[in-house]
């Protein structure tokens, strides 16, 4: 957090026919990380994006990456980024070969970024076929492979794993994390699902309805996520009693005991005395905050995902 | 600019786009010799007949449409699948991408052109025309690809921003009448498609003047600038929208 | 039915019926234009016989395009949007939703033909013809215009959605329109064998020159052309359902 951001934007805001649909984004974004964009659909992600890369322009505010201001160094910063937006890019009467090359030509690369990103990607072997012929996920693995092909600083990815079956999003997922470490890249994408983010990114923002509720390090999100125990007996009221006198403080809501920040052995602890006890002990629950808890916990108040 | 034309260029691979810049002119060729062949005894001027008849259907019909087409087209290919998008984060210019278009547009054309020469020197032969090949033939054609650069630049900016491949040709077949219009009114020299018509002798043969040579050229290279800058002003302003 | 309204449905903010007025605009413009001119210079020879020809045969050169471009605005948003697969896969027959596509061309192209009738006779009694309006005749120039598009719509719709590029379906329409153009300069049997020419062909009244003057005369359609054109139709239509539907995609 101490380096410059190597991404910033100032205040950017975006409207349609004066509807806002990115209220006074201030994002940062710095050099090595793994920026995980987070929001339901609908919440600005895109829209944000594209005002990065100048396909939408802010109606307010500014952006500057690698400390310059984006509107006027727009061809020095976009031949250092590489972007994949909305759904793949292609011309479907190409094959993925002539797509790449068609990229080459436009950022003069050499030839071998090409076989390079092809590889990454695993799609050497169909690099003949016309893209029309290719699947959903093959064509988002060419959206990648295109948006990797100069090598960038920043890559911007939005909704990278659309599309791909659990394999490959796993192995894009493995692919994403590698980049900063075998690149030196800095990455920022977007998603809708809690889960990716949380294994992939380093660094994290949050935004619903265009605004930005939360930005900064993944373990800050992660300690808000920690999970919690739930334990249902036969008589949760008199197992509470019970548990308080061994100095556990259980929480009694929604017909659970629930407890916060309990080890794998405090679990076992909790179990053997209700055993003992003589309570029968119905079900021990694992509850992993889902995205809706974190909103509500940052917002104070419901929000519809 | 170098390389946002050869990536255009690549872009017209497999696309069969060749075929159509091959059938026109042949098309209008073989009608308007059919004609002169028929009515051989009502013209009396040999090789400059044959050109009335040909690039009367050439001039006036074929080669605007295939210009309009061919503009749709290159458009066509960034509309679909999202393409603006990849091409607006590449790291060149937006004028360099418009004129990129155009170069290529213009660059088919030039080949048509020269291909329809060729032609007309054939079918000119095949007629049995005993009288020497015009050289002004070659001006003729040269001038019909400079307003066809006008014609493209038009047609380009409507492509651009209409996302329908059919609707700019019915755009640019009305154009031609107006185009007509404006001719038969002697006001040729203020619209594209009316320019065409006076460059290509489709209508008359008589030679233009210095002056009038002079103003054609000068007509066009303001079409072009104007039609060019308010296209990539318009693409350089607006936000990139893509379904 | 619920394919058809569908289809409208899909049509909505394409600015289509605009789209065609705009050109009809464009086709009677011209067309009231050259028929004042010749009216001008012979004045004996005015009537609504006089407009019907020159309409039809300018329908010749326009009507195949509109075809073109209002097919292929039909047809292209299934491309664009990679639609055709969804609309596949829901219980609509595909054959049904060809069939709602070509209805859906048809009435726009009838409402071009509508219109124009309308403006054929607005404009006939403002030069103040002094003859009613022939009714006869209006029905059957109406009718020979819309047998002719159902063949070409048929055509045109086989082709727009059978090759994706969308040049080669307006580059037809091109070709067809000036072959309707100048249709009666082509020997009768090729005129019979090019759909595009029967919109002349089918019109009540053409023309003859006799000695360097120009004569009407009243046709009456003929049964045999009808009945060709109506073939044709029915061919184009079945052979682009059956190769359409049965296409890889």
């Amino acid at each position: 957090m101490n380096t410059p951001a190597i991404l910033a934007t100032n205040h950017l805001s975006k409207y349609y026919n004066n509807v806002c649909r990115v209220n006074k984004v201030n994002m940062a974004v710095h050099e090595g990380e793994i920026y995980g964009f987070l929001g339901p659909n609908g919440a600005g992600k895109t829209t944000t994006l594209k005002m990065l890369l100048g396909l939408t322009k802010p109606t307010e505010g500014s952006v500057s990456i690698f400390g310059k201001e984006c509107s006027k160094n727009r061809q020095f910063i976009l031949s250092h980024i590489g972007s994949l937006i909305e759904s793949p890019s292609y011309y479907g009467h190409l094959t993925g070969l002539e797509n790449m090359r068609v990229m080459q030509k436009l950022r003069e690369i050499p030839d071998k970024n090409i076989q390079e990103a092809l590889h990454i990607v695993r799609l050497e072997k169909q690099k003949h076929k016309k893209v029309e012929q290719y699947s959903l996920g093959m064509k988002q693995r060419l959206g990648i492979a295109m948006a990797l092909i100069s090598f960038p600083r920043l890559l911007i990815l939005d909704e990278p794993t659309n599309g791909l079956d659990p394999a490959g999003i796993g192995e894009i997922r493995e692919l994403i994390k590698s980049l900063p470490k075998r690149y030196g890249m800095t990455i920022l994408l977007s998603s809708h699902l809690l889960t990716e983010i949380e294994q992939i990114a380093t660094s994290v923002g949050i935004i619903s309805d265009g605004n930005l509720l939360f930005q900064g390090d993944m373990e800050i999100l992660q300690a808000r996520n920690k999970a919690s125990i739930c334990i249902k007996t036969q008589d949760d009221a008199s197992a509470e009693r019970v548990l308080l006198t061994y100095g556990y403080m259980p929480v009694h809501q929604h017909g659970h005991l629930h407890f916060e920040n309990m080890s794998d052995l405090q679990v076992a602890q909790v179990n053997k005395i209700l055993v003992e006890a003589g309570f029968n002990v119905i079900r021990i629950e694992e509850h992993k905050k889902s995205l809706e808890d974190i909103f509500l916990e940052l917002t104070g108040k419901e929000r519809s995902l | 600019m170098k390389k946002s034309i050869s990536a255009e260029w690549l872009k017209l691979r497999h696309s069969r786009i060749g075929l159509i810049l091959i059938v026109m002119p042949i098309l209008s060729l073989l009608i308007g010799s059919a004609n002169y062949y028929f009515n051989q005894g009502a013209l009396q001027h040999g090789w400059y007949s044959l050109w009335v008849q040909i690039s009367l259907f050439y001039g006036e019909f074929f080669l605007p449409l295939l210009i309009a087409i061919c503009c749709a087209y290159v458009c066509r290919l960034e509309h679909l699948n999202r393409n603006w998008n990849v091409v607006m984060t590449a790291p060149v210019s937006v004028a360099s991408l418009f004129l990129a278009k155009l170069a290529v547009v213009s660059v088919l054309i030039f080949i048509v052109q020269v291909f329809f020469i060729i032609l007309y020197f054939v079918a000119g032969q095949l007629l049995g025309l005993s009288s020497t090949f015009p050289i002004e033939a070659f001006g003729w054609s040269l001038r019909g690809w400079i307003a066809s650069i006008s014609i493209a630049a038009m047609q380009l900016g409507l492509s651009i921003r209409i996302r329908s491949f059919a609707a700019p040709i019915g755009i640019s077949l009305s154009a031609v009448f107006l185009g007509l219009g404006m001719y038969v009114t002697n006001m040729g020299m203020f619209f594209p498609y009316s320019l065409l018509t006076i460059g290509i002798g489709a209508l008359s043969q008589e030679s233009l003047t210095g002056v009038e040579n002079s103003l054609f050229l000068i007509m066009n290279l303001i079409f072009i600038s104007a039609f060019s800058s308010f296209a990539i002003y318009r693409l350089q302003k607006n936000d990139v929208i893509q379904t | 039915m619920k394919a058809l309204a569908l289809e409208f449905f899909k049509l909505r903010r394409k600015w289509i019926l605009v789209m065609t007025t705009l050109f009809l605009g464009a086709e009677m413009f011209w067309a009231f234009m050259s028929i004042s001119k010749s009216m001008a210079r012979n004045p004996d020879s005015t009537g609504w016989e006089a407009i019907i020809v020159t309409i039809a045969s300018m329908n010749g050169l326009f009507l195949p395009i509109i075809s073109a471009i209002v097919v292929s605005r039909i047809c292209d948003m299934e491309h664009k949007g990679n639609t055709w697969k969804l609309l596949i896969s829901t219980d609509v027959k595909r054959n049904h939703i060809y069939m709602a596509k070509y209805v859906c061309a048809t009435t726009v192209l009838l409402y071009y033909i509508v219109l124009q009738t309308i403006a054929i006779a607005v404009y006939g009694i403002v030069v103040g013809i002094a003859s009613p309006l022939p009714p006869s005749l209006m029905i059957q120039f109406i009718g020979g215009g819309i047998v002719t598009n159902f063949a070409i719509v048929a055509l045109q719709q086989w082709v727009s959605l059978s090759i994706k590029n969308q040049a080669f379906a307006l580059s037809l329409g091109m070709v067809g329109g000036f072959m309707g153009m100048t249709s009666d300069l082509f020997p009768v049997i090729l005129r019979r064998i090019f759909i595009w020419s029967y919109y002349s062909g089918l019109s009540p009244v053409s023309y003859h020159f006799t000695n360097h003057s120009m004569e009407y005369v009243i046709q009456p359609m003929g049964a045999g052309a009808l009945a060709i054109v109506l073939f044709m139709s029915i061919i184009f239509y079945f052979a682009g359902s059956f190769h359409v539907t049965r296409q890889e995609v």
